[in-house]
């Protein structure tokens, strides 16, 4: 417990740091509040142009659709706010050996370094998300209990930390391959599959593609909740994945951390 | 000069190999999407032939000349080359094509495993030698662009924004989403008219439609007269920017 508040302090006092970087560098943070909600409103114009050709998809209907792209905006712009920062320099941190003075801090080593920098931009576009969120359902007439909500954001908490712990597997190789700088371009395209509904991996049977269920999952989850579609057995999938796969990506990244060769 | 591209790109050529994964995975999803819908043999061939089109027909060399030559100054050692700027990055492209032609043969063949051989190509063999011109100047029309666009760093200090806003642009309009034809009709309308058709979505359709001689000497014609107006633009960006230009920074 001791230790918990001790990190929240820590990671409030890295809060300020970076509101601090942002009042500095201010039009930086507008041309990436432009650039993340620009993203952002992409998703929601190539759901509308693939939908509006296809109409309903693997059972779920065009307002439905849009609504899990909503999804994708919003626990997007949480996961970015919080941690894609971090992973994007992490390449340098590697290739340069920078990461000797994040092991001699007196901190968790994966804390400080997937957590240290936070982009503001993308809080916007959380924001925004909700809003949009808010909007559609009582646009399409979706009603939500205030249980639904409490379940919507424990299972947006749970999608977000399988999608950093899938994030940490990937981003841990970069130790041994530190000139894997694009390793993120991929993850972010990567992300891009938890747009689209679960069913559209499962309704493949290719076994193959099942490694992309838990992205999947990690949108698809929390806007069943709220959808009211039959979601508890992907609610059970979502929980135990998160939990394997965060125990798994914190045990490849001590055990990565001994190959590391500092600099060169 | 252009052996020394070679092996630099030769030396990562695992980290060429994750930038093809990224147009592979977002195809593939979109192949998955339309699976269980009818036409699926010609939405999976779109799909294949888009990524791996891709990879002829697309540029990358913006990052390079705005971050790096230009901000940083790296512009000076071009300048002192008794070669056009335009032709020594046409050069340090040239590796990475040769690469990403065996890597999509590769893909190829992945693909047509994974997809069961479904791929509907309707081109008669007379026309390939057209196709391929149609290739070329695709690619042409993609290099001269994003080299243009580049050019902007001479006069602005920060503008991923707006890079990002074009790219957005280029991959509603190049077909990336789906095939044009598919759009409502006014992006439609806009889309198959924009230089981003010309470069990434004809190059693909003029393997998959069945056209005769007069629609390909169309494409070769409009992708003409787009590479022409890129081209001036390019040009009268180069000989304005180049005078903001101070060797160290901006």
């Amino acid at each position: 417990m001791k230790n918990i508040k001790r990190y929240l302090r820590i990671y409030r006092a890295i809060l300020k740091i970076n509101l601090v970087y942002l009042l500095t560098y201010r039009a930086n943070f507008i041309n990436n509040i432009v650039s993340a909600l620009g993203w952002g409103a992409f998703q929601i114009v190539w759901i509308v142009l693939l939908t509006g050709k296809r109409g309903t998809a693997f059972g779920w209907t065009q307002d439905d659709m849009i609504f899990l792209t909503l999804g994708y905006f919003m626990v997007l712009g949480i996961f970015h706010f919080i941690f894609t920062r971090n992973f994007d320099t992490f390449s340098r941190i590697v290739d340069r050996g920078e990461l000797d003075a994040i092991l001699l801090k007196p901190i968790d080593s994966q804390f400080h370094s997937t957590m240290r920098i936070v982009n503001y931009a993308n809080l916007v576009r959380a924001i925004v998300g909700i809003v949009l969120i808010i909007i559609w359902s009582s646009l399409k007439h979706y009603h939500m209990s205030p249980i639904d909500i409490v379940f919507f954001c424990i299972y947006v908490g749970v999608g977000v930390m399988t999608m950093y712990s899938i994030w940490l597997i990937f981003v841990t190789m970069i130790i041994w391959y530190p000139n894997l700088s694009n390793m993120v371009d991929l993850l972010f395209t990567i992300n891009g599959f938890a747009r689209y509904p679960v069913e559209m991996v499962r309704n493949s049977g290719k076994i193959a593609l099942y490694i992309f269920i838990p992205l999947l999952l990690s949108i698809s989850a929390p806007i069943k909740i709220l959808i009211h579609k039959n979601a508890t057995q992907d609610i059970i999938t979502l929980t135990l994945i998160c939990i394997g796969l965060f125990m798994f990506s914190r045990w490849l990244w001590k055990w990565a951390l001994r190959y590391y060769t500092s600099a060169s | 000069m252009s052996a020394l591209y070679f092996e630099r790109t030769f030396e990562y050529r695992l980290r060429s190999f994750l930038w093809i994964l990224i147009p592979m995975s977002n195809n593939l999803t979109l192949i998955l999407f339309w699976s269980g819908s009818a036409g699926l043999d010609y939405v999976t061939t779109y799909y294949i032939l888009m990524t791996i089109g891709g990879l002829f027909t697309t540029s990358h060399v913006e990052y390079e000349v705005a971050e790096v030559d230009i901000k940083q100054g790296e512009l000076v050692n071009s300048l002192t080359k008794p070669i056009s700027y335009y032709w020594i990055n046409f050069l340090g492209e040239l590796p990475y094509r040769v690469l990403q032609a065996i890597y999509a043969t590769i893909l190829i063949g992945i693909f047509v495993l994974f997809f069961h051989g479904n791929l509907s190509v309707v081109l008669k063999p007379i026309y390939i030698p057209l196709v391929l011109i149609i290739f070329m100047l695709g690619y042409f029309i993609s290099f001269t662009y994003k080299l243009s666009i580049a050019y902007l760093s001479f006069w602005f200090k920060d503008l991923r924004g707006f890079y990002e806003l074009m790219m957005i642009f280029s991959i509603i309009f190049s077909g990336a989403v789906m095939p044009l034809e598919w759009y409502p009709s006014t992006i439609r309308t806009l889309s198959q008219m924009s230089l981003f058709a010309y470069s990434g979505y004809y190059p693909i359709i003029a393997l998959m439609k069945p056209f005769v001689l007069f629609d390909f000497l169309s494409i070769i014609f409009f992708q003409c007269i787009w590479l022409g107006v890129l081209l001036l633009l390019h040009n009268y960006l180069w000989k304005n920017g180049i005078k903001e230009f101070t060797a160290v920074g901006q």
